[in-house]
């Protein structure tokens, strides 16, 4: 079911009207399950292909119990074996093109953060930090719960299991369900409109790109290519927040606080920060579940306290570039997670020697507000350049650089720098001026109901009119 | 639950608020004969050069699909079909010459035979299944027989199998697709009141198509050569036409073939079976082109072919406008098809003449 259909909306308030008119006691067990089930129904149009999310769901079930039951190593790395197989098989990844893949189509959509789930519950359980065995029902209401099946956030079991206990009994204040609706508009007007005129820029920009000629100036084509890659990270920041927004706010009414998973990301100032206000629970996944074994690992293999900070360096490379590949399937997003990589364990790196040579200048140079102006703008610069793989195929990739050369992805990042930095100072100049206003008015009563209503009603209009072209989740395909 | 359903009564009551707003700026800014008409298509005097090919449907398809369901039925109706090369025209100068019959426009730009099709059948949709009392004048030139497989991007959307005027017809929920026709969803009682409640999206639609007309313009002020009248005649423009025309058309034997023709052929059938009459108006289009265009020569060579099919069918008419009018200098086209908005009038005129003088053989 797509969330940006009126059967979605006509799914939903009946889902309110079920879960709160049902007993209190069936809540859990019977309707969120049913619930659950009908929504994952409506993206098959037979059973059999369900079958092989049913075979993953219950292998990750399967292993859970076993590691529950046995608590050794083995059954821990079997268990984490079979389900990382089982998998890559299904997402058919490029570099296993080799094995016979199934041929009839089945439901794939939000494998991977079912895969997530099940990881976290697997080490979590395997390391004691959930204590409690885990029932079939929370396992299958965790793992498909119809709010973040198609596109995370990725919750932890532990998280969802308080709230799950205490689900419906304090009720929503009005200021709380108003806040909701208002968030879940403010999603919309993102995914419908923002997201659409990005999308409908960055494509302009490429095609402009694809067309240009060989005897263009280079800084038109760097030109091109900077203004293309800001689109499509603007794109993907309003599609995916836009969809969080509306998916936490559903989570809110019907009584669930899904984790956040953006915190204005384009505000930060190195690309370490960056990871931290991205994709939140994605980040925070892998920094629990990968980069903290790693970095350890490394800590116990050769204490040496002095060489710390560069274990964090290398550990930092290795999880973004993991991460950057988890993004896809083909080639190209190896690339962009050496990109991810690199980017990080750079700053990483820079970050350690300037604590270390110049600790009180850096300090003031950090805690100055050009230097963030900059650090933000060359942050933003240096993703949007990266989100190219998202939208460049391997071939493409390779022109371009073979076209650019060096010296022409340098020219486009110090291109992007300055336009991002102009682009924030009037950002911030507008805020400095209307801000104080701006939010006194949405304090009103009838003004924030009016302007709210009005959001609504150019949504709409913009429904129509782009028939076709509002792009879906993006992060769906994962 | 109680908090949930008094804070959507309180945002739905804030909507309502906003909805009757626009419907009636929607009555008040765009009435009803404005849609049926479709005169603001005068607007699109400005359409030259590439920039404004972006969601030219959506400005066009919505009056004819939405705005037939609000025609007068029970007149005497002419309703003029064609490409970009007739949207100049305007119901109200053939209104005037033939006031007892009730004129609408619903050209579509990019049209091929395929969606003049479209347009008919919706008109015949909003009469329940009768085109008894209306007379089509189906403006054609080379361009009209194009077929959909060559013209992928032009008159084929997103590569779907739907024509931009089919896709047009689904955004608003009010049609679907059945055996790849364009059918109502609602009963056609109630299709008059669904147009009417989607009035004030319709109009945030026009809002926006001028905004971006005027930036389209504001464009063209600044850089002059992309598409000013003076440079019509350029050789420039006659290159870059040409190589238009290519694009568009590809392979110039897949080009006019007999599928396209006997289409043509049977939907003139079709509306005079359906008790309609058809006048067939051959475009002129400049001399230049004559000369230089190969699908031009190639739709000449065979163009008699389906002229002889075309006058043994009653009720229908075929003119060669150039033929009635006097030599039409090439300075009175923008570009390779498109006349200048004088010329439009002047052609208009003469069509509105030859109708008032077939009136008889039509039915009339």
């Amino acid at each position: 079911m797509d969330f940006l259909s009126i059967k979605f909306f006509i799914f939903f308030f009946s889902a309110i009207c079920i879960f709160y008119l049902s007993p209190l006691r069936y809540r859990i067990s019977v309707v969120f399950p049913l619930l659950n089930l009908f929504f994952i129904l409506t993206y098959v149009n037979n059973l059999s292909q369900l079958l092989p999310l049913v075979v993953f769901l219950g292998a990750g079930f399967i292993g859970i119990r076993l590691v529950e039951t046995f608590a050794n190593r083995v059954a821990f790395i079997t268990s984490l074996s079979v389900i990382l197989v089982i998998f890559v098989y299904l997402k058919k990844y490029a570099f296993v093109s080799f094995l016979p893949f199934i041929s009839r189509s089945y439901l794939s959509v939000g494998l991977s953060y079912i895969l997530f789930r099940m990881v976290q519950m697997l080490i979590d359980v395997y390391q004691k930090s959930i204590q409690e065995r885990v029932s079939l029902v929370s396992f299958s209401n965790f793992c498909c719960n119809f709010l973040t099946f198609v596109s995370g956030p990725i919750q932890r079991y532990q998280d969802y299991k308080l709230q799950e206990s205490s689900l419906g009994q304090k009720a929503l204040t009005e200021r709380e369900v108003f806040d909701s609706f208002s968030r879940m508009i403010h999603g919309l007007f993102k995914v419908v409109i923002l997201s659409t005129l990005c999308m409908g820029y960055y494509k302009w920009f490429f095609s402009f790109m694809q067309d240009s000629t060989v005897n263009e100036s280079s800084l038109v084509l760097c030109r091109k290519f900077i203004l293309a890659s800001f689109f499509c990270s603007l794109y993907l920041y309003f599609n995916f927040s836009g969809y969080m927004d509306i998916v936490i706010s559903f989570g809110k009414i019907l009584g669930f606080e899904l984790p956040e998973n953006f915190n204005r990301p384009f505000e930060s100032r190195s690309f370490l920060e960056f990871w931290s206000r991205w994709h939140i629970t994605l980040s925070e996944w892998f920094k629990f579940y990968l980069f903290n074994p790693f970095v350890l690992f490394l800590t116990d293999k050769w204490p040496n306290r002095k060489a710390v900070p560069y274990y964090g360096v290398l550990a930092y490379f290795f999880v973004f570039f993991i991460m950057g590949a988890w993004h896809g399937s083909s080639w190209v997003f190896l690339i962009y997670g050496l990109f991810l990589g690199a980017g990080m364990s750079i700053n990483k790196l820079f970050d350690v020697l300037m604590r270390k040579y110049y600790s009180v200048q850096y300090k003031k140079i950090i805690e100055h507000g050009l230097s963030g102006l900059l650090g933000t703008a060359l942050t933003f610069s240096y993703w949007s350049m990266g989100t190219s793989c998202c939208w460049l195929d391997l071939k493409d990739l390779v022109k371009l650089m073979i076209k650019f050369k060096i010296q022409g992805f340098l020219m486009s990042f110090l291109l992007g720098i300055f336009l991002w930095a102009g682009a924030l100072w009037l950002v911030r100049g507008f805020k400095y001026i209307f801000g104080r206003g701006i939010t006194s008015l949405n304090g009103n009563f009838y003004f924030s109901r009016t302007w709210l209503s009005f959001e609504l009603f150019i949504v709409i209009g913009f429904w129509f009119y782009g028939f076709g072209g509002i792009p879906d989740f993006v992060y769906k395909a994962f | 639950m109680k908090n949930i359903l008094r804070q959507t009564g309180i945002i739905i009551a804030f909507f309502s608020f906003w909805y009757l707003l626009f419907l009636l700026l929607s009555y008040h800014l765009y009435p009803i004969s404005k849609v049926i008409d479709n005169s603001r298509v005068g607007h699109s005097n400005h359409v030259r050069g590439d920039v404004l090919k972006g969601n030219i449907y959506l400005y066009d398809a919505p009056n004819i699909l939405l705005g037939s369901w609000l025609s007068k039925h029970n007149t005497n109706r002419i309703i003029i079909l064609g490409a970009s090369n007739s949207v100049k025209m305007r119901a109200a100068i053939m209104q005037k010459i033939l006031p007892d019959f009730s004129v609408n426009h619903a050209t579509v730009r990019g049209s091929n035979v395929t969606q003049l099709r479209n347009v008919v059948d919706v008109f015949r949709m909003s009469s329940q299944g009768s085109l008894k009392r209306t007379i089509f004048i189906i403006n054609l030139f080379c361009g009209t027989f194009i077929n959909n497989k060559s013209s992928m991007g032009h008159v084929v959307w997103k590569n779907k199998n739907l024509t931009y005027f089919e896709a047009e017809g689904l955004r608003y929920g009010l049609y679907k697709l059945s055996n790849n026709t364009l059918e109502p969803t609602l009963d056609p009682h109630f299709m008059p009141l669904a147009v009417h409640l989607l009035r004030p999206f319709l109009l945030g639609e026009i809002i926006l198509y001028d905004i971006k007309l005027y930036y389209d313009n504001f464009w063209l002020s600044l850089h002059p050569s992309k598409g000013s009248p003076q440079d019509s005649q350029g050789e420039e423009m006659k290159r870059a036409s040409l190589v238009e025309w290519k694009n568009a058309y590809g392979d110039i034997r897949e080009y006019m073939e007999a599928p396209e023709m006997d289409s043509f052929i049977s939907l003139c059938k079709e509306i005079e079976q359906s008790g309609g009459s058809v006048v067939v108006v051959e475009l002129p289009t400049p001399s230049w082109m004559h000369g230089i265009n190969e699908y031009y020569k190639k739709y000449i060579s065979k163009r008699q072919l389906y002229i002889n099919k075309i006058e043994t069918i009653p009720r229908v008419r075929y003119i060669d406008l150039a033929t009635l009018l006097p030599p039409i200098p090439d300075a009175d086209f923008v570009d390779s098809v498109h006349p200048t908005q004088e010329e439009a009038e002047v052609w208009e005129k003469a069509i509105s003449q030859y109708v008032l003088s077939q009136r008889r053989f039509l039915g009339f």
